[in-house]
């Protein structure tokens, strides 16, 4: 359609302009862009929100390794350990829960917050200790004072129902608690190992939750541990060559100044079959978190942000450990898994090898000459003795 | 249960399946492998991947028994582990241990090991151990004195050439579980197909390993006859009495049965978002070239005489009659045969002509394979390649015939003439062929061991005297007191009395299937044959007596599969009791001719 104006010339035409001429114009200023745009950190918001996800998703592989045996009897060919299947092999998860110190030292007086001790070695000043009775509490050295065979040590603020007291450092026997897990266990396509051991791959029917969970000195969960069990076995649990009970995981030095834990030793179950003795890992690590290598320490009164779980004395000072958020390392030390729809994803593998306690190889190897077709490199001469 | 079939091809070399991943199915299915996906798939990234893949032969056939590795290179505070170092100083795929061998997968252990106990704790004879095959010896190890015997595993290379340990070192050396749980992790093994898969690989870049040893790759094993029957030469490999047997070495790129790969692949994450990553199934092939066909073996033995006097010749048993034991090989247990030394083994010559499907001559080799010392029974050995009627393993892992030429031969057509070289006209050639067969060639099949056929099996005397020549085949029915005998078939010259009634051409008679691997029965047998030899008067305990059921059991189902009057013969009634094994194997002529025949089919 056309508007005809004064120019044309005709009988119908229109003379008159229908168009709006329309001036625009503004004198208000502009938006401030910085008003109304929120710029949002899509990684930091994922990191926080996997920074307060505790729910856990864990699958992962099973192996089985044993030794074929060669001509030593016995052959490990029983369907109760060949056979990959739930009834013979179970997981389930465990966290250190309890600890039990294996220095200890009894107080022979109290008077408020000075203790005595029948012994004038093993503690220092600022050294911070394990006061052991109905409750376990960490008192910090505050002053020493020797006394013939005796110490007077002061402590920062009064002790009550303790009855021993254990040094900075110092070897615990760790206890754990179980959590019963709901899990399929299937093959794991064609994949074998390189003898051959048809693997296994295994996921938790029911995501586990470790937001309640805390380890032995009341930190945040960090390390937990797959149970690896069999029970058609009759399996005894041994600590450092001696037998345990079935709720005991390892043993550590806990250097308390320091806050670092160091494994001694983790406990193996022993069965035997044939009248020879076998062991196997009962546990297999997961690593949810890592603490910081760097103590940080602050002023409790003044210093904002300071963690739960941080030592406080009486002196107004706090110490603790960063939790390193999940994907961050320092150094090599982090963990990384991935975290999507409010879940954490851990994938383990799991290697059950069965080990003879007494090994069939023992001596040193030696040349053979080459007339069997064996190897003649000394390396690959098997010389078993037994 | 609804699965889903991902169509792969077949060779390609690096390329990732991209799954659709959308949780409405239970098992993904590729090549021959399934992967259950329930409550694993999620919807962000898995931080391992799945590595798959077929090891393929001449583009076509799936290798068994191929090993492989995802590599990882020693940390830097392994580095400083003196032991952790010296047991695994790899920080690249081609870094060597300190004896010069590079990082490999092959076992360190072959099919045979020692086993020794020394005598200051085991002051009495030892009790016999599983696998056990020779008895206990004792033997001096510089001042200490060890019982020691041998033990059979039945599975590993006939001549170990790596550094991979052993289950029983990582059971028993914490230093050795610690490299292995930390730097073999990644390690597998191609099943019957050929396919393998690592699951749990990290995602990335990652250095994937191969190692195939040709002398153990299951039904496909070589022999270093083989390879020498394909023209391979005899100088890559070492001898023992005159066999050929593989070479040993700590460079493995010498070693003609070594065959290995490198591929840098990028693992991707198994699972996850798809919209901004590739996710999926990492797929990788190797593909190697085997120049070597398999082998059939053609054994026989060729004697003639040299005496003009009438003799007496032929099959004896001792229940047939005949005054002396005439022929090299005695088949009666109770009456010992000797070789008779008025019959001298010629030097022959083999003349073989090879024919495709149709029948046409084509060109083609056979060579002789033991050597003129090992000759010296009169046993010819023959190893006859099998180029035709290729197979390759389809997607499903199946092993079907070839369509295209690719693959591993199972069959052979060839006529064979035997020449031999003494200048005299009294002599004839003769030619191997099937009944009947225009033209004349035969048809052979891999692994199978064939000999001549027995043409008569009875005592005869030669009436107008004169050379004769012999060929010994197997007889064509019929065996003495359950001995394994290798052969009784005769040919006499053409123009004796008897030639108008002879053929001139030796049949080629039944054949012994191997099973699975060449050297497997030969084993068994070997086994019994030393027992013979070595165990002389010994009785056999209890345990070596079902030992030796089992194993004579076998070899019947083996037997009776094939034909009834095949190459091994049992006697058909229940296992003599211990004393009567003993009596079983007195015939030590008979023995000494096995043990010479299998000593060499096995290598």
């Amino acid at each position: 359609m056309k508007l005809l104006l004064q120019q044309y010339k005709s009988k119908e035409a229109i003379n008159k302009d229908l168009s709006v001429n329309l001036s625009l114009s503004s004198t208000q200023k502009e938006i401030a862009v910085e008003d109304i745009n929120v710029i949002i950190d899509e990684f930091e918001q994922f990191s926080m929100e996997r920074r307060l996800n505790f729910k856990y998703f864990l699958h992962g592989k099973l192996e089985l390794l044993k030794d074929s045996g060669y001509g030593f009897s016995p052959y490990l060919n029983d369907n109760t350990i060949t056979d990959f299947t739930p009834d013979n092999w179970k997981l389930s998860f465990v966290y250190p829960y309890e600890y039990e110190p294996l220095t200890k030292f009894l107080i022979k007086n109290v008077n408020k917050n000075i203790i005595t001790i029948n012994t004038t070695s093993n503690f220092n000043l600022d050294d911070i200790i394990l006061g052991i009775g109905t409750t376990k509490e960490f008192y910090k050295i505050l002053n020493l004072t020797i006394s013939g065979t005796d110490t007077l040590i002061t402590l920062d603020r009064d002790i009550v129902n303790k009855t021993h007291i254990v040094p900075t450092v110092s070897e615990y026997i760790r206890k754990y608690k179980e959590i019963i897990l709901d899990y399929n266990l299937y093959d794991c396509g064609l994949s074998v190992n390189i003898f051959n051991n048809q693997n296994k791959l295994f996921n938790i029917n029911k995501n586990l939750n470790i937001e309640s969970l805390y380890d032995e000195f009341n930190f945040p969960l960090t390390t937990g541990y797959f149970r690896i069990s069999n029970p058609k076995l009759n399996i005894s649990y041994k600590l450092e060559n001696n037998v345990v009970n079935n709720d005991v995981l390892d043993k550590v030095i806990y250097n308390i100044n320091d806050l670092e834990i160091v494994i001694v030793d983790t406990v193996k179950s022993f069965f035997t079959f044939n009248n020879v003795e076998f062991w196997f890992n009962t546990f297999k690590d997961i690593s949810f978190r890592k603490f910081s290598g760097s103590l940080e320490t602050g002023v409790t009164s003044s210093t904002s942000n300071i963690p739960f779980y941080s030592m406080n004395f009486g002196d107004d000072s706090s110490y603790w450990k960063d939790l390193l958020d999940i994907g961050f390392y320092e150094a090599d030390n982090g963990v990384d898994y991935p975290y999507l729809n409010d879940l954490n994803y851990i994938y383990s593998d799991i290697r059950i090898i069965i080990n003879r306690t007494i090994p069939l190889t023992l001596g040193t190897q030696e040349p053979i000459e080459d007339t069997l077709g064996y190897n003649s490199d000394a390396s690959g001469i098997i010389n078993k003795y037994c | 249960m609804e699965n889903y079939r991902i169509n792969t091809k077949l060779g390609i070399k690096d390329t990732n399946i991209k799954v659709q991943l959308n949780q409405t199915f239970d098992n993904l299915e590729i090549l021959s492998l399934k992967i259950n996906q329930e409550n694993i798939y999620k919807t962000f990234n898995a931080d391992y991947g799945v590595l798959i893949g077929r090891v393929i032969a001449n583009e076509g056939l799936g290798i068994p028994n191929a090993k492989i590795s995802v590599f990882l290179p020693i940390s830097e505070e392994d580095k400083n582990d003196d032991v952790i170092s010296f047991l695994y100083p790899y920080s690249s795929i081609t870094d060597k241990n300190e004896n010069g061998v590079r990082y490999n997968l092959l076992p360190k252990i072959g099919k045979k090991i020692l086993l020794r106990k020394p005598l200051s704790t085991n002051p009495t004879i030892p009790s016999v151990v599983m696998n056990q095959t020779n008895p206990w010896i004792q033997v001096t190890i510089g001042t200490e004195k060890f019982w020691e015997t041998e033990l059979s595993i039945g599975i590993g290379p006939e001549t170990p050439v790596g550094t991979f340990p052993s289950a029983e070192d990582i059971t028993s050396d914490s230093k050795i579980l610690y490299i292995y749980e930390t730097y073999y992790k990644y390690t597998t093994v191609t099943n019957d197909s050929g396919d393998y898969m690592i699951f749990g690989v990290p995602i990335g870049q990652q250095i994937i390993h191969m190692d195939v040893d040709l002398s153990d790759i299951g039904r496909y094993s070589y022999s270093a006859n083989a390879m020498i029957s394909n023209g391979i030469s005899k100088t890559l490999f070492s001898e023992n009495n005159g066999i050929p047997a593989f070479k040993g070495s700590n460079n493995l790129e010498e070693l003609p049965q070594i065959l290995s790969q490198n591929y840098s692949v990028n693992i991707i994450p198994l699972w996850g978002e798809s919209e901004d990553n590739e996710i999926g199934i990492t797929r990788h092939d190797f593909n190697i070239n085997i120049n070597s066909e398999p082998i059939a073996y053609m054994a026989f033995n060729y004697v003639f005489d040299i005496l003009d006097d009438e003799v007496h010749a032929g099959f004896y048993d001792g229940n047939t009659g005949g005054s002396s034991p005439l022929l090299w090989i005695d088949i009666d247990a109770h009456v010992p045969g000797n070789i008779r030394e008025t019959r001298i083994r010629p030097t022959v010559s083999i003349d073989a002509i090879r024919y495709d499907e149709t029948g046409k001559e084509i060109n083609g080799d056979i060579q002789m394979l033991n050597s003129s010392e090992a000759y010296k029974n009169g046993i010819i050995i023959l190893g006859i390649p099998c180029y035709s009627d290729k197979v390759v393993t389809d997607e499903f892992g199946n092993t079907v015939p070839s369509t295209e030429n690719r693959g591993i031969g199972t069959k052979g057509k060839w006529k064979i003439n035997i020449k031999h070289n003494n200048n005299t006209a009294h002599y004839k050639d003769y030619s191997l062929q099937m009944a009947g067969s225009v033209p004349h060639y035969f048809t052979v099949r891999r692994n199978r061991v064939y000999t001549v056929k027995f043409l008569q099996r009875e005592v005869f005397q030669l009436r107008n005297g004169g050379k004769r020549s012999y060929v010994y085949g197997v007889p064509n029915g019929g065996w003495v007191n359950g001995l394994i005998y290798f052969g009784a078939g005769w040919f006499n010259r053409p123009d004796d009395g008897n030639s108008k009634s002879r053929p001139t051409w030796l049949e080629v008679g039944p054949y012994y299937r191997l099973e699975t691997r060449v050297t497997d029965v030969t084993d068994y047998l070997d086994k019994i044959v030393n027992r013979t030899t070595i165990n002389g008067n010994c009785s056999f305990s209890n345990f070596q007596v079902a030992e030796l059921q089992t194993e004579v059991n076998a070899l019947q189902i083996i037997n009776n599969e094939e034909v009834a009057s095949g190459l091994v013969q049992f006697e058909q009634q229940p296992l003599p009791t211990t004393t009567g094994i003993y009596s079983f194997y007195k015939g030590k002529n008979t023995v000494d001719c096995f043990k010479e025949v299998l000593n060499f089919l096995k290598k």
